[in-house]
């Protein structure tokens, strides 16, 4: 029902108080948040990188918080596979044990090779902004295609990370594959 | 057109084998035909069912990640599927997402999420909400169609006639052949017998040819036809001894009368002459018992036939019997030079039967005898007791009887030359009777004859019903024939008859009164000087029973007239009757004067 709700949210214009871009920017957002949300449905880890059955799915964000409330009303009551999803808001790459998913802004090169290194010691799903993410070994990044928002995947970072991805989900992704870079540990 | 009941069997059978062939055909297409209809609904169902699942499926991605084309893309895939008509996705907000339209015209994809799947009409419909892992991303309708169904049952269905009409053919041409193996064995007999009525022929058989009903028929007719051939047969031959039989009857009874007419004659055309006188009334008389015999002969077999014969059961001596017997044939064998032998008891062998039927047994047989034999022949009559019953043998050398006649011995009117020119006269009743007589007195008798020329025995074997002997009074008393001193009325209305007998009571002794009815008889009797009744039973007017029944009713004590009943006619009838009415004795017509005044002395020794 939460989620019938938002997509109405999603679909309806901010007419009147913002500006176009300014109200695009929030729908931005609003779509990231959900779009991150599903990320976690069509992802697969393996039983290994959960203690319980019914540990809950630890989604970090680390650095700024451009979600604010949108991402806890996404996961509020909802399970990914019988799990419940949490949301954590980090500080920085010392605190990313635990988590299963990492969300990265847009930063710049030297803190953003700073905590790729330290994501890519584990096994978890990075979600970048950039390019440049996947060539760290980043798993999927945003891209807008004109004002749609949509997204890359590095297969490879799937595979170092035991990750799997659903094949639709790979379909719906702009650009899936390989080429973005190796990823080293 | 004739009912069908009323076709030919051959066409009838054609009929019924085409008829159930093709309602087999018809019903089976029928069944096949819908089968193939619902399964084939069935199946496009079940298909479009999981494409729909499997859409919704891979929709889920691009629903929830906002990628319209990717949807269309995904749902694109049902052009390879000639049943679905459009499908469409919506997504959470109930907006149109992606849609696939097949060519059909003015058909598209409403932009709100219908209802239900039949809003969108249709032959068939699906609603899918679009779910991975538990999360609903949308909905997904699917239309569809049966044109598949139309057109491969249209097809099907032409061919199924087609195959009907082929196998129509094949089954009329099957039966036309396969019908003969019934019709034309039932058809073959109903022309034999056809044949058989109108011909007349009953020597045709109609012919077997299977081992079902229709042969059993064809043996039951066959069998029926044989029966009818032979009775036939037996009817033509009842038929020829019957014309054998009144030829010889007219014959022998025409010789005696010419015999008595011609003598008469005679003695009226010539002077008298005692010595020709003597001859012709020896012939006469013969001639005229003889007759009587006949007519008596004949009588007997008809009784016996129609089973009015009575007996009178006695202690009888049967050697006395056959001494009677052998006492009537005595001048006919020395006629002919034949010996009789005897070889008799000494003692009087008695056994339960009426004497008069034993004794015309033992005539019959010895009569028969003494005709079949030769001049100079020999006969030798054997009586043998034994403790159970009595045989009685002749046995003659006489001309035999052939092997092939010889169980037809006995037979009624049955001789051995049944011709016009046989040498010896009768009409074949003697043994006939004999052995009536002998069956009814629980006998058994049995003719024997090494062959033609060869002679002949035959034994009567009859049974003792008493074996105590008894003070057996003769059954043939002596009489002196004489009735002097008694005053006798005769009542007879033939003037002929009254003058004879007159004539022979008078002879006799007696006074004779006459009365020619039942007036002037009662006037007499009233006289008080008539001693016996001599009565005709038969009379116009007041007849015999009559006079007497008056008589006696009108007689009071102690003055009762012993009365003789006299008639031709002949009977156990008549006696029983006679006695009722009132008389005392019975005397049946043409009687021998011997019998008439033994009864007259009997009636009046009685009263």
């Amino acid at each position: 029902m939460k989620r019938w709700w938002l997509t109405l949210a999603l679909a309806m214009p901010f007419a009147g108080w913002h500006t176009p871009l300014i109200a695009q920017r929030n729908l931005e957002i609003e779509v990231k948040a959900a779009f991150l949300y599903n990320f976690l449905s069509f992802i697969e880890w393996s039983p290994a990188a959960f203690a319980k059955p019914d540990a809950p799915l630890r989604a970090c964000v680390i650095g700024g918080d451009p979600f604010g409330p949108a991402l806890e009303a996404i996961v509020r009551n909802e399970r990914i596979s019988g799990r419940p999803v949490v949301v954590d808001r980090i500080k920085d790459e010392s605190q990313i044990a635990g988590c299963h998913a990492l969300y990265v802004p847009a930063l710049d090169e030297t803190p953003l090779v700073s905590i790729m290194r330290a994501a890519n010691r584990r096994n978890l799903l990075v979600v970048g902004e950039s390019r440049r993410v996947l060539e760290l070994c980043g798993t999927i990044a945003f891209v807008l295609d004109g004002e749609r928002v949509r997204f890359d995947i590095n297969r490879s970072s799937l595979a170092d990370r035991d990750l799997k991805a659903n094949s639709k989900l790979l379909r719906v992704a702009r650009e899936a594959s390989d080429r973005f870079g190796h990823c080293e540990h | 057109m004739r009912p069908f009941r009323d076709l030919p069997i051959g066409h009838k059978l054609i009929t019924l084998s085409v008829a159930s062939s093709t309602l087999a055909l018809v019903v089976c297409t029928g069944v096949f035909l819908t089968w193939t209809f619902v399964s084939l609904r069935t199946s496009i169902r079940t298909d479009l069912s999981l494409q729909a699942d499997i859409l919704a499926d891979n929709t889920a991605a691009a629903l929830a990640f906002n990628d319209p084309a990717s949807a269309d893309e995904t749902v694109a895939a049902l052009k390879a599927s000639s049943n679905v008509d459009l499908a469409c996705v919506y997504d959470l907000a109930g907006q149109l997402f992606a849609s696939y339209l097949a060519q059909v015209p003015r058909l598209v994809c409403p932009a709100r999420q219908p209802e239900s799947g039949s809003a969108l009409g249709g032959d068939v419909d699906f609603m899918r909400q679009v779910v991975f892992r538990e999360r609903t991303y949308g909905t997904l309708y699917l239309r569809g169609n049966f044109g598949q169904v139309r057109e491969r049952l249209a097809a099907q269905a032409l061919a199924a006639l087609g195959a009907i009409g082929v196998g129509v053919i094949a089954a009329i041409l099957l039966s036309l052949r396969t019908q003969r193996v019934i019709s034309e064995p039932i058809a073959e007999l109903s022309s034999t017998a056809a044949r058989i009525s109108h011909a007349g022929d009953y020597s045709l058989r109609a012919v077997r040819r299977t081992d079902d009903e229709i042969g059993e028929l064809v043996e039951t007719f066959n069998g029926m036809v044989e029966e009818v051939a032979r009775r036939d047969e037996q009817l033509r031959a009842a038929s020829r001894l019957k014309d054998e039989f009144l030829a010889a009857l007219s014959h022998e009874l025409r010789t005696p009368l010419n015999a008595v007419l011609g003598w008469v004659q005679v003695l009226r055309a010539t002077p008298y002459d005692p010595a020709l006188a003597s001859r012709a009334y020896a012939s006469i008389e013969r001639n005229a018992r003889a007759q009587t015999t006949l007519i008596e002969d004949l009588l007997d077999i008809s009784r016996i036939v129609s089973g009015k014969l009575q007996f009178k059961l006695e202690t009888v001596d049967l050697v006395a019997v056959i001494e009677a017997a052998l006492e009537v044939v005595r001048p006919a064998a020395e006629a002919k030079k034949i010996a009789i032998e005897r070889l008799l008891p000494a003692s009087p062998q008695i056994i339960i039967g009426d004497p008069n039927r034993l004794q015309q047994i033992a005539w019959n047989i010895l009569s028969n005898a003494v005709k079949f034999t030769g001049a100079g022949g020999h006969i030798q009559v054997n009586l043998e007791p034994n403790a159970d019953d009595i045989v009685l043998r002749v046995r003659d050398d006489g001309i035999g009887v052939a092997a092939e006649f010889l169980p037809h011995v006995f037979d009624r009117f049955r001789q051995a030359d049944g011709s016009m020119t046989r040498p010896h006269g009768g009409l074949g009743l003697g043994l006939a009777i004999a052995r009536e007589l002998t069956e009814l007195h629980g006998g058994r008798i049995v003719a024997e004859s090494p062959g033609v020329g060869l002679g002949a025995t035959l034994t009567v074997t009859l049974p003792r019903s008493a074996t105590r002997p008894i003070a057996v009074t003769s059954s043939v008393p002596a009489d002196d024939g004489r009735l002097d001193g008694l005053r006798l009325l005769v009542v007879d209305d033939d003037e002929d008859t009254r003058e004879l007998a007159r004539v022979v009571l008078v002879g006799a002794g007696a006074t004779v009164m006459g009365a020619a009815n039942a007036a002037d008889a009662l006037n007499l009797i009233r006289t008080g000087t008539v001693d016996v009744l001599l009565c005709d039973l038969a009379m116009p007017g007041i007849d015999g029973y009559e006079l007497m029944e008056t008589v006696r009713s009108g007689e009071s004590n102690g003055a009762r007239i012993p009365a003789l009943a006299v008639s031709a006619h002949a009977g156990s009838v008549i006696e029983d009757r006679v006695r009722r009415a009132g008389f005392d004795a019975y005397v049946s017509k043409p009687y021998n004067f011997e019998s008439l005044f033994l009864a007259i002395r009997g009636v009046v020794g009685k009263s």
